[in-house]
């Protein structure tokens, strides 16, 4: 396998901030003292900040609190030191781009929805000040609205997403237990779409997450079933003419996994009789709507022993070339490193699932084929 | 290419036609309620409600509605050594009846109303055991009870009523009944799917019937990590599970990403497991042709299918028939390689079910519920990471 040596974009790095404290700082004095009024809780740990929804405790009883153990800064929480990450990733391989995800949102997910807006604003604002400043030209991110009350979410992705360092809105959590297809959710696709931004979804914690069968009782499978909410969120944004009603909106699917492509588009396009029935609106073949709208974040890309047998797999997808985009997860356990990734692709896959389909998904010019470096200067603030 | 003669359908369905058919099988005391014609004009319906229609139909065209009642239409499909497995699929939503007793009562009276109106018609016919996984110790006692006939060769999981996956240790007993008498286990996709059952899918339930009968294989990938990860085959190693109607392109995702989750906190979770759950889909799991992917080329379906662990013996012919989605023998060799095709037609069934007069499989030792104690407390293996 050739080695790739062009550039890197990457749709899902996870930043964090150094502690809770940072964040209250943003929030307004009602919301601080709201925050702050069990003694001491925005300094505790993951599980039991005030500041994240409540939920099964196996999701996230994964060892190291689901972080490389190299990513832990000497203060403050993985994702946290602007410097590691540079040396870590940024630096480490040619990036061109890397898109800031937080670790991973789903603060705006409480079980309180308008703390859960206050708290969305303040992530934002703190973001724009302390990653977005124009240190480093390379980071891009994105807004993480409310999906309890859409509409509020809605003016927070018109109010943020007028920067040119946001390029996505990014859902980590469906807190009204709807698949994201639900008319419920569509004014956030109407903002969305209105701002030219992207769509992302990325598994997040919510207390209201609900799992095929019932409730895991193992992290094992819980990590697994990520895929199960990749599979039922594109099925409902087809089925409820999602992409009819906003044509522009591109969608990407991150930290789900890629395998049980085959499955999905081949189940979807044998019901095409019964969606014609259900939902008239739904005019291409669901594989046409994939195609065009749905794109598939690599990580975790599945481990088959032999690579052959993974790339032969999704090649049963036509044009699956054109859908993956590299996401790393930095720093969780899972990440995959664009050295790994490229590894296992078909070379003539590189440089379009390692850079250049996440920069037409994100809206970027890709660099030009051929740059040794895809970062000649240092740092120019502002420069988009 | 021609089938064999001793083709085996290793699911076909069969269906009362009214509640009133299982009345003989039934005590006085409920005969006489489900009978009594009160407002909806009719016997008191038995079955849970499906959550979603299927506006095509669920049966087939060429299918009148009481074909699964019609047992000479079913046989008229069989050559004379042929043989073919009945399970449920509209029977299945009995078991989930949320009042526990009815689902009891109708458990027993379609496993005799099976054995006196089917089997005892037609040597070619075989049984599944219907068992109710809302109550396991009637069930257990059920397999018990009926197990023991010969032509009964596997056990029917009933659908999911207490929304928990089945690898639950309230099952536990199920499986130990199956396992003393040699018996399988055939799970159905349709399992989550009734208006008394957990949510067929994650993250909310579907809107329509499309999307339901997509997603439908995401209870059964739930049911097999559960299986595995609690231990159902460390407690039983002879039990074997054959699954029906969720398809089969979604294994190798499915596998990979289990045991690339089992590789990272095994050591938390589960170190009573003797391998990758991979290891366990291939020596305890089979897939029933029925609901398996048709792609516009069906080439691609076999680059997708060659990632399951030991392919060749994993799949099992199942007519679904009368369903809509049932397939003849011809529309299902059409898609896989002429190689798998004496495994897929015969002898993979023939290796699964437990048949009349053929060497039981040995029961196996359990694994002691102290065994997995004390392995819980072993040293645990040094985690590996990818180096990147």
């Amino acid at each position: 396998m050739a080695r790739y040596d062009g550039p890197i974009a990457d749709g899902d790095i996870h930043h964090h901030w150094q502690s809770d404290a940072d964040v209250l700082a943003y929030l307004p004095e009602f919301w601080r003292d709201y925050a702050g009024s069990s003694s001491g809780a925005a300094t505790l740990g993951y599980l039991s900040s005030r500041m994240l929804p409540r939920r099964s405790v196996v999701g996230g009883n994964i060892p190291h609190g689901s972080a490389r153990r190299d990513s832990y800064p000497a203060q403050g929480r993985p994702g946290s030191s602007y410097e590691l990450l540079r040396e870590q990733v940024l630096d480490r391989y040619d990036y061109f781009r890397g898109v800031l995800t937080y670790n991973v949102g789903a603060n705006v997910y409480v079980e309180n929805p308008y703390f859960g807006v206050a708290l969305s604003r303040a992530m934002h604002d703190w973001n724009a000040d302390h990653w977005l400043d124009g240190r480093d030209d390379r980071l891009f991110s994105v807004v993480i609205p409310s999906t309890a009350i859409p509409e509020e979410g809605a003016a927070e992705i018109r109010r943020v997403g007028a920067s040119e360092r946001i390029v996505a809105t990014l859902l980590t959590g469906n807190a009204l237990g709807r698949p994201f297809g639900d008319p419920l959710y569509h004014p956030l696709y109407e903002a969305t779409a209105e701002m030219g931004l992207g769509l992302d979804i990325h598994p997040g914690i919510g207390a209201y997450d609900t799992f095929a069968a019932g409730p895991h009782t193992s992290g094992i499978t819980h990590l697994a079933a990520f895929s199960h909410a990749a599979m039922h969120h594109i099925t409902s944004l087809i089925v409820n003419g999602v992409f009819e009603k906003y044509p522009t909106l591109r969608v990407h699917l991150k930290e789900h996994g890629t395998a049980w492509l085959p499955h999905l588009i081949w189940k979807l396009d044998e019901q095409y009789d019964l969606l014609r029935i259900e939902s008239p609106w739904v005019r291409r073949w669901p594989s046409e709507y994939i195609h065009d709208h749905i794109r598939i974040g690599t990580q975790p890309l599945e481990e088959s022993d032999d690579p052959q047998v993974y790339r032969r797999l999704i090649s049963a997808v036509d044009g699956v070339e054109d859908m993956l985009v590299f996401t790393s997860d930095y720093p969780h356990t899972s990440s995959d490193s664009p050295t790994y990734v490229a590894g296992r692709l078909p070379a003539g896959w590189q440089r379009k699932v390692m850079c250049d389909n996440v920069c037409e998904h994100y809206g970027w010019e890709p660099p030009p084929a051929g740059a040794k470096r895809s970062r000649l200067e240092p740092a120019v603030a502002g420069d988009g | 290419m021609t089938f064999p003669a001793d083709l085996i359908d290793g699911c076909a369905y069969h269906d009362w036609r009214s509640p009133l058919d299982l009345l003989p099988y039934m005590s006085p005391g409920w005969r006489a309620t489900i009978e009594r014609r009160g407002d909806i004009g009719g016997p008191m319906n038995i079955k849970s409600m499906r959550r979603y229609d299927d506006l095509l139909g669920r049966r087939r065209a060429d299918a009148q509605g009481g074909d699964a009642s019609d047992l000479d239409r079913l046989v008229a499909r069989l050559e004379d050594g042929g043989r073919m497995v009945l399970g449920y699929d509209e029977g299945l939503l009995a078991t989930a009846y949320p009042l526990p007793y009815v689902a009891r009562q109708t458990m027993r009276a379609a496993n005799d109303w099976t054995r006196e109106e089917w089997l005892a018609r037609d040597e070619r016919l075989y049984g599944h055991v219907l068992v109710s996984m809302t109550l396991p110790e009637d069930s257990a006692a059920e397999i018990r009870r009926v197990g023991s006939d010969e032509r009964m060769v596997a056990v029917e999981l009933g659908m999911n009523g207490l929304g928990r996956a089945f690898g639950h240790p309230i099952y536990h007993p199920v499986y130990a009944a199956a396992a003393e008498l040699g018996l399988p286990l055939v799970l159905q996709a349709t399992s989550d799917g009734s208006g008394d059952t957990a949510p067929p899918t994650a993250f909310g339930l579907p809107a329509t019937g499309a999307e339901y009968e997509v997603l439908c294989a995401q209870g059964l990938m739930n049911h097999v990590a559960s299986m595995i990860t609690s231990g159902v085959f460390d407690l039983f190693p002879t039990l074997r599970v054959l699954l029906v109607g969720g398809g089969a392109a979604w294994v190798p995702a499915w596998l990979w990403r289990v045991d690339a989750s089992y590789r990272t906190i095994r050591r938390v979770e589960v170190p009573w497991l003797r391998g990758s759950p991979s290891e366990y889909f291939a020596r305890h799991f089979r897939l029933a042709t029925y609901g398996l992917e048709s792609p516009p080329q069906p080439e691609r379906l076999e680059a997708v299918l060659d990632a399951i662990p030991s392919v060749t013996l994993m799949f099992v012919y199942a007519s679904g028939y009368p369903n809509r989605a049932g397939e003849e023998p011809e529309a299902v060799a059409a898609r896989l390689p002429e190689a798998w095709h004496d495994g897929v037609f015969r002898a993979n069934a023939e290796a699964f079910y437990r048949w009349p007069g053929g060497v039981r499989p040995a029961h196996g030792v359990p694994v002691a519920t102290d065994e997995i104690r004390e392995r819980t407390s072993a040293a645990p293996p040094v985690a590996t990471r990818r180096e990147s």
